[in-house]
C-alpha cells in the first residue's frame, strides 16, 4: 500500500467516481455548491479540443476513409460490431482486450475510458420522461414503483436542458413534455411530409423534431462555457472543436474546474468503497492507478457512484466488508439484478419519390423522433410496454457506375439526384428481469486485479413481439405515406449494442426490493449516491443521458442540503 | 548515393508513392514495404496505375486515377482491410491479366489502346468471354471488380476532387431541409 501522501492530503468533502455524462454533472453541481471534490477517471485524460485529433480531418486525410484495417477489427470482435468504432473515432473506444470481460450470454459492453466518458460519443438525443414512463412498473406489474415521479424531475430537467443547450420544438404532446428549448432544426421535405401524413392518419402517433442537446440560440449565454453554435458538420462524435454538442469534456468538467473546488485524478481505477464500520458509513475508495498500479486511498463525506452502468455495479458488487459481505449495500442480494437495456434490433428503409423539387443543405446531426405510441395510456397489444423510433428522410444522390473508362467518368462527374431514402430505427423499452443480471467471476481476474464481470442479459419473448409489432406498425405508417420499397430488417445484434445498459443497483420506496431510495442514495448506506444508469429501475423508450443528468444533479443537491443538516 | 535515396524518398513521401527505395541492387524485384500483406512489386503496382487509369481516364479538363495516384489508395485498402484469401485472389487476378488480355484480344493489356482496354475490362466484367483458364478468369473478374470498386472510391473521395470538382465544406455552418433545385443545378454529392 503506498499511501505516501498525507491522509489529509487524500481527504475531500466529496468523491465523484467516473466523468462522464452523469460524474461530470456531479462534479458541476457539488463544487458549484462549495464542496472539495475528487473527480477519479480511470482512463486517459481527454482535455476539449485540444485532444480531439481527427476533429478538422478531411475525410481524404484518413488513409483507409473512415474503415479500419482488418488486424484492428479482428483483434476486437466486440466493439467492431459497432459502427462508430471506425478510423474517425476508434481512439475513443475502449478495445476489447483493454477491460475484458465475460459473456455467459452474448452482450456488446461499449464503453469509452477518458475524460468525458462516453459523454464525447453518444447520440446526444435528449427526451425527457412523462409520468406515462414513471408509472410504467407499478401499472404494467413489473420491477418496482419508481419512488419519483416527472414533478421530481421536471425543475432538475430544465435546469440540465438549460446548461447542456437543447434543440427543440415545443410541440405539446403529453407523453413527451416539453422542455427548454433553443430553436428546432429544421426537418428535411421528406421528413415535414411523413409528419403531416402519420398526423392525417393517426391521432396518437406524432413525428417532431428530435430534442438534440445542440446550441442552436442564446450564444452568449454558452459563451461563458466556451461553447458556440453547432455549425452542422456532423462529426459529433470525433469531439467538437465548437463545443457545439454538449460533453463533460466541453462543459461541466472546465466549469467545476473553474469554481476552484475541483481536482480530476486520471489513470485511477476503482477497486472498491470503503466502509467505516464504526461510524456506519462510507469512508472513501480505494483506487489502483493503471500506470503504476500503486494502490491509494481517499476518503470524503460523500461519494457519487457513476461510472457506468455496468462498472458501477462492478464497483459496487467488489465493495465487500464484514458488514457488506456481498457488495457494498447488497442487504437483499438484488444487486447487479434487474439489468435492462433498449432494444435497437428492429429496422425499415423505405424510398419516396414525390418533393423531388427539393433538396438539403449542410449536415444535420440529428433525427426526427416519433414518441412512443403504442401502450401508453393503457394496456392494448400482446406485449408490454413500447417503442420510440426515429424518422430520416434525405435526398439520394448517385451515379451509373456500370461503365468504364470516359462514359464512367462522365457520369461519376455528374451526379443526379435520385428518390427521398426514408427510414427508421425502433428503440425499444426492455423488462428489467430477476434473471438479467451481471455478477463477478470467482477466479478470473482482470489487469488490476478486479473480479472479471459476467454478463448474463437475453432477449425475451416480449422483445421478439415487438419487433414484429414495429416492423408491421412501420410499414402501414410507410404504406399509408405512399412509401415504396419497404424492407424490414432485424440486425440481430446483442444486448448492449445499443449502449443503453441500465439497472442493477435500482430505485425503489422499499429496502428489501429495491438499493437506492428516492434521493439516489443506498437504502443501506446513506452517503454513498448512484446517479448513472445503475440507479434505473426501469428503461422506458427515451435515450437516457438527460434523466441520467436530471437525477444526478437532483441527487447531488440533495446530498448537499443534507450534508449542511449533518444528515449524511 | 545515400543522397540520392534520401531524396526519393522525400520525393515519394511528398507525392504519396513509393515508400520502398530502390537499392544498388536492381536485379530482383523487392516486394514494396509499405504493402507487404500483399506482396505486391513495383511492376505489379505500376500494371495496377495502368488499369485504374483506364476504369478512370485523365482528361483535358479533369484529371483520372492514374494522375491522382489512387492505385496507392487501392493498394493501401488491398493490403489493410481485405482477407488474406481475397488477397491472393486480387494478386492472382493482376499477374494473370497480361496473359488473359493476350489470349482474349491477341494483345497485353500493358499494350492496348486505351478503348482496347475499356472493352476487354468490360467484357471480363460483364461476364461476356471465356478464358481457357477458368480459375483465372474468375479471378480476374474479381480482381477488376474490387479495383473498380476501390478506383472509384479513391478517386471520389482524392483531395482533388473533394477540394476542386465537389467541394466537401467541413463546416457548413447551417442546416436547410428544404431547398429548391434550381435548373441546370450542379449536383454535389458532397452539397
Amino acid at each position: 500500500m503506498v499511501n505516501i501522501i498525507s491522509k489529509a492530503d487524500r481527504t475531500y468533502d466529496a468523491i465523484v467516481i467516473g466523468s462522464g455524462m452523469s460524474g461530470g454533472w456531479s462534479a458541476k453541481e457539488l463544487t458549484e455548491k462549495g464542496l472539495k471534490t475528487l473527480l477519479l477517471e480511470r482512463g486517459r485524460e481527454v482535455v476539449h479540443i485540444k485532444d480531439y485529433p481527427t476533429s478538422n480531418m478531411y475525410p481524404f486525410e484518413f488513409e483507409h476513409r473512415g474503415k479500419l484495417p482488418l488486424e484492428i477489427i479482428k483483434e476486437n470482435p466486440i466493439v467492431s460490431k459497432n459502427s462508430n468504432f471506425n478510423e474517425y473515432k476508434q481512439h475513443l473506444f475502449v478495445k476489447d482486450k483493454e477491460h475484458p470481460y465475460i459473456q455467459s450470454e452474448p452482450f456488446g459492453w461499449i464503453r469509452g475510458y477518458q475524460t468525458g466518458g462516453r459523454s464525447l460519443m453518444w447520440g446526444r438525443m435528449v427526451q425527457r420522461w412523462s409520468d406515462y414512463d414513471f408509472d410504467g412498473p407499478a401499472r404494467d406489474g413489473f420491477a418496482v414503483d419508481w419512488p419519483i415521479r416527472y414533478k421530481d424531475l421536471a425543475p432538475w430537467y430544465s435546469h440540465v436542458e438549460k446548461f447542456i443547450g437543447v434543440s427543440g420544438n415545443r410541440d405539446g404532446l403529453k407523453e413527451l413534455p416539453d422542455g427548454e428549448f433553443l430553436p428546432p432544426m429544421e426537418m428535411t421535405a421528406a421528413e415535414e411530409y411523413f409528419k403531416a401524413s402519420v398526423a392525417k392518419s393517426y391521432n396518437d402517433r406524432h413525428v417532431i423534431m428530435g430534442r438534440c442537446a445542440h446550441i442552436t440560440g442564446n450564444f452568449d449565454f454558452y459563451a461563458k462555457q466556451g461553447r458556440g453554435r453547432c455549425q452542422y458538420r456532423d462529426l459529433c462524435r470525433r469531439g467538437c472543436p465548437f463545443g457545439g454538442y454538449f460533453s463533460s469534456n466541453s462543459s461541466t468538467i472546465p466549469w467545476a474546474m473553474n469554481t476552484g473546488n475541483l481536482t480530476i485524478r486520471h489513470h485511477s481505477v476503482v477497486d472498491s468503497i470503503l466502509y467505516d464500520e464504526e461510524k456506519g458509513k462510507a469512508s472513501g475508495v480505494k483506487v489502483i492507478d493503471s500506470q503504476t498500479m500503486e494502490e491509494v486511498e481517499y476518503y470524503a463525506k460523500i461519494i457519487f457512484v457513476n461510472a457506468g452502468s455496468i462498472n458501477t455495479n462492478l464497483i459496487l458488487l467488489n465493495s465487500k466488508s464484514s458488514r457488506f459481505p456481498n457488495g457494498f449495500g447488497n442487504d437483499n442480494e438484488l444487486m447487479g439484478r434487474y439489468i435492462a437495456f433498449h432494444n435497437y434490433r428492429a429496422e425499415i428503409s423505405a424510398q419516396y419519390d414525390g418533393l423531388k423539387e427539393y433538396r438539403t443543405e449542410g449536415r444535420r446531426p440529428s433525427n426526427g423522433y416519433i414518441p412512443r405510441f403504442r401502450n401508453v395510456k393503457k394496456q392494448e397489444t400482446d406485449f408490454l410496454r413500447g417503442y420510440a423510433s426515429t424518422f430520416r428522410g434525405s435526398r439520394e444522390i448517385s451515379s451509373d457506375k456500370s461503365g468504364v473508362g470516359e462514359e464512367l467518368k462522365e457520369s461519376l462527374l455528374n451526379p443526379e439526384y435520385g428518390s427521398w431514402r426514408v427510414g427508421s430505427g425502433m428503440m425499444g423499452e426492455t423488462i428489467p428481469k430477476h434473471e438479467s443480471r451481471v455478477i463477478l467471476d470467482k477466479t478470473k481476474k482482470d489487469q488490476w486485479g478486479i473480479p472479471l464481470l459476467d454478463i448474463l442479459v437475453q432477449y425475451d419473448d416480449n422483445d421478439e413481439k415487438m419487433i414484429q409489432d414495429f416492423h408491421e406498425q412501420f410499414t402501414e405508417m410507410y404504406e399509408k405515406a405512399g412509401f415504396t420499397n419497404i424492407k424490414t430488417r432485424d440486425n440481430h445484434l446483442a444486448p448492449g449494442f445499443d449502449i443503453h445498459e441500465m439497472g442493477g443497483v435500482r430505485m425503489g420506496r422499499d429496502p428489501k426490493t429495491s438499493l437506492l431510495n428516492g434521493n439516489n442514495q443506498l437504502h443501506a448506506c446513506k452517503n454513498v449516491f448512484v446517479t448513472d444508469g445503475a440507479c434505473m429501475t426501469s428503461t422506458s423508450t427515451q435515450n437516457p443521458s438527460l434523466t441520467y443528468m436530471a437525477i444526478t444533479a437532483r441527487a447531488a443537491n440533495i446530498a448537499v442540503e443534507e450534508l449542511n443538516k449533518r444528515k449524511v | 548515393m545515400m543522397e540520392r535515396r534520401q531524396v526519393l524518398k522525400e520525393l515519394a513521401i511528398l507525392t504519396g508513392g513509393i515508400f520502398l527505395v530502390p537499392s544498388c541492387d536492381f536485379s530482383k524485384e523487392d516486394i514494396l514495404k509499405a504493402y507487404k500483406n500483399l506482396k505486391i512489386t513495383e511492376s505489379d503496382k505500376q500494371l495496377l496505375d495502368k488499369i485504374c487509369g483506364v476504369i478512370i481516364p485523365s482528361g483535358s479538363v479533369v484529371k483520372g486515377a492514374d494522375d491522382l495516384a489512387v492505385v496507392d489508395f487501392v493498394l493501401v485498402m488491398t493490403n489493410d482491410c481485405y482477407e488474406e484469401k481475397t488477397q491472393h485472389t486480387f494478386l492472382h487476378g493482376l499477374r494473370s491479366i497480361e496473359a488473359i488480355s493476350k489470349e482474349l484480344t491477341g494483345k497485353k493489356l500493358s499494350n492496348q489502346s486505351q478503348d482496347e482496354s475499356v472493352d476487354f475490362i468490360q467484357s471480363v466484367i460483364g461476364g461476356k468471354v471465356k478464358g481457357a483458364d477458368e480459375q483465372g478468369m474468375r479471378d480476374l473478374t474479381y480482381f477488376l471488380n474490387t479495383t473498380k470498386v476501390l478506383t472509384i472510391e479513391g478517386f471520389m473521395t482524392s483531395e482533388y476532387v473533394m477540394t476542386e470538382i465537389m467541394p466537401y465544406e467541413l463546416v457548413p455552418g447551417s442546416f436547410k431541409g428544404k431547398v429548391k433545385i434550381q435548373e441546370g443545378e450542379k449536383v454535389n454529392i458532397y452539397g
